[in-house]
């Protein structure tokens, strides 16, 4: 939620590409995952660097992991 | 141990509950991937609670309570905000999928990434949300593979009559305290701290409960008994009674009993309290000994425990005998006895010699809306209930909790405490009618030192033949609780 709104508070309406490093976040909550989503659905691109394996499980509790693959960068 | 929060309504507040979740759930003992789940679940819980409990005001108020034991930790969030079920804000992929629509959520992510979610509607006092987590302390079977060598050895036999003196614990008998409760319990034993020397020594050294342990002259220790001082009253519950297999029946466990009054006389308390099991009757035997009187018999209060020696195959959770020692001459009281318990509890009062005027209210006060505390004993799958206020809402407020208790956690049974104080608990308790309480006893100084009845709603099949009761008045009260239960069932 917080993140989602530092996030919020940096975009303005002609930003298309959201590129987020994930590399240092281990919690990621319902609106944050809400938040990804919508903004993929809204067709504007999406790029996740390194996020944690708790997202992916998350995709899977709410049954967003067969419909929806966002875009993610391993570093590793 | 709790920590409590009160918290703002503020966006900004989240961030830093959530970092302070995480480092107490390591704190605590979870591996850091459960941390992080159980931070997300918390995450999610004040999330809600932040947007959606006080819509109409710019800022509301919430409470949190980070509660531990040795094996499980839980988060209590309690607010006042607008009235919410759970059930109907179930959240639907297709919805979400199709239509953006996520609804539900959080609750669902809550319930996957904990042990237990519990919801009360506590009607005007507000909202309590439950999150229960275990802590895997079992990896005591894995620890005892692997060092059966260094289990403790087991004397063969009885022993023959030792010389042995009694002394009050300090924090260096830790480990041989341990090893008398695995000698006694195996690894049976509820509290599972007592398996920890380092955890009993932190309780010794930070002087949270007293005890003796009695030693023979070559120093062996051969058993422990101790005192825990009630958090909410000014009384102390003798228990976590352990004598050597070996060395029982040479009066180790009256003599550690005769020390340990002695401790709490010098400690003030207004009395000594033991939930003796009943099924034996060693415990039971020795309370009476030194004077305790049986005052309530709680049925299914405590999982099966494994007693070296005794039946070890017991098959439905104990029951126990409150025994109860006064310990302060107290001036007469004023007592509100309710018509159905009057004969019984006069004569625990009268047993008890604490002196009170019984009084029949003409009227009685309300408080504006019902107060009652919940506990939750998850290892032994019990809840105790404490009433301190009637309002106009109690048995809604009541039949809302035992539904929501019942339904999602399915305990073995339910205690309720009533104020007896209070002029309002004869009237009160015909309202619980139907609710399916029974009897369980007279809990004196329980809470803030004040007296309550003490009801019981036993939820799983119960025989009562295999509850054994010891003394005379318990043998009455066992009578007078079994006749009560077949009228309801």
């Amino acid at each position: 939620m917080w993140i989602k709104n530092m996030i919020l508070n940096h975009i303005n309406k002609k930003t298309n590409l959201l590129k987020i490093d994930l590399t240092e976040c281990k919690i990621i909550d319902s609106e944050g995952i809400i938040f990804l989503h919508q903004w993929q659905q809204e067709g504007k691109e999406l790029h996740l660097i390194n996020p944690p394996e708790v997202f992916f499980e998350l995709l899977e509790i709410l049954e967003l992991d067969n419909s929806w693959q966002p875009n993610v960068i391993n570093t590793d | 141990m709790d920590i409590q929060f009160h918290i703002s309504t503020d966006e900004q507040a989240i961030s830093p509950i959530c970092d302070f979740t995480y480092s107490w759930c390591l704190n605590c003992g979870l591996p850091e991937q459960e941390a992080t789940k159980f931070t997300i679940a918390v995450s999610e819980l004040i999330t809600d609670i932040i947007l959606f409990a006080y819509p109409d005001k710019s800022q509301g108020f919430f409470d949190l309570t980070f509660r531990q034991t040795l094996s499980n930790i839980e988060l209590i969030a309690s607010e006042i905000g607008e009235p919410f079920d759970p059930d109907k804000h179930r959240y639907n992929a297709q919805e979400a999928i199709e239509n953006g629509v996520f609804e539900g959520a959080g609750l669902r992510i809550i319930r996957r990434f904990t042990d237990d979610f519990l919801f009360i509607n506590r009607g005007k006092e507000g909202k309590e949300f439950r999150l229960q987590k275990s802590i895997d302390v079992h990896k005591i079977d894995k620890l005892l593979e692997l060092s059966r060598s260094e289990k403790p050895r087991e004397p063969e036999g009885q022993a023959s009559k030792v010389p042995y003196s009694i002394r009050q614990i300090i924090p260096s008998d830790a480990e041989d305290i341990a090893k008398l409760v695995y000698r006694t319990y195996e690894y049976s034993y509820t509290k599972e701290e007592l398996y920890f020397p380092k955890k009993i020594e932190q309780t010794l050294t930070g002087k949270e409960k007293l005890g003796v342990i009695t030693r023979s002259d070559e120093g062996e220790a051969l058993g422990y008994f101790a005192i825990l001082k009630k958090s909410d009253s000014n009384i102390a519950e003798v228990g976590e009674a352990v004598v050597s297999p070996a060395y029982r029946k040479q009066g180790i466990m009256s003599g550690m009993m005769e020390h340990l009054i002695k401790v709490a006389r010098e400690h003030h308390f207004d009395a000594l309290f033991g939930k003796a099991v009943t099924i034996h009757p060693v415990s039971q035997r020795v309370n009476q000994k030194f004077g305790f009187i049986s005052t309530g018999l709680m049925l299914l209060e405590t999982k099966n425990v494994v007693f070296k020696g005794f039946d070890e195959d017991y098959p439905q959770p104990v029951s126990v005998v409150i025994d109860v020692l006064p310990l302060k001459q107290t001036t007469s009281k004023e007592i509100f006895l309710p018509k159905k318990y009057h004969d019984i509890l006069l004569e625990t009062y009268n047993l008890l010699d604490i002196p009170i005027t019984p009084k029949q209210p003409e009227y009685y006060e309300m408080a504006e809306k019902s107060d009652a505390e919940l506990a939750i004993n998850y290892a032994d799958s019990t809840a105790l209930i404490i009433v301190k206020k009637y309002g106009p809402d109690f048995r809604s407020v009541l039949q809302e909790m035992l539904n929501s208790l019942i339904k999602q956690e399915n305990p073995n049974a339910i205690y309720l405490d009533l104020p007896l104080e209070n002029s309002a608990t004869p009237a009160q308790l015909g309202k619980l009618d139907g609710l399916g309480f029974i009897y369980c006893g007279l809990a004196p100084y329980f809470h803030n030192e004040s007296d309550y009845l003490r009801l019981q709603k036993i939820c799983i099949p119960f025989n009562f033949d295999l509850v054994d009761v010891h003394s005379e008045f318990g043998l009455q009260i066992k009578s007078f609780i079994t006749d009560e239960y077949s009228k309801h069932t």
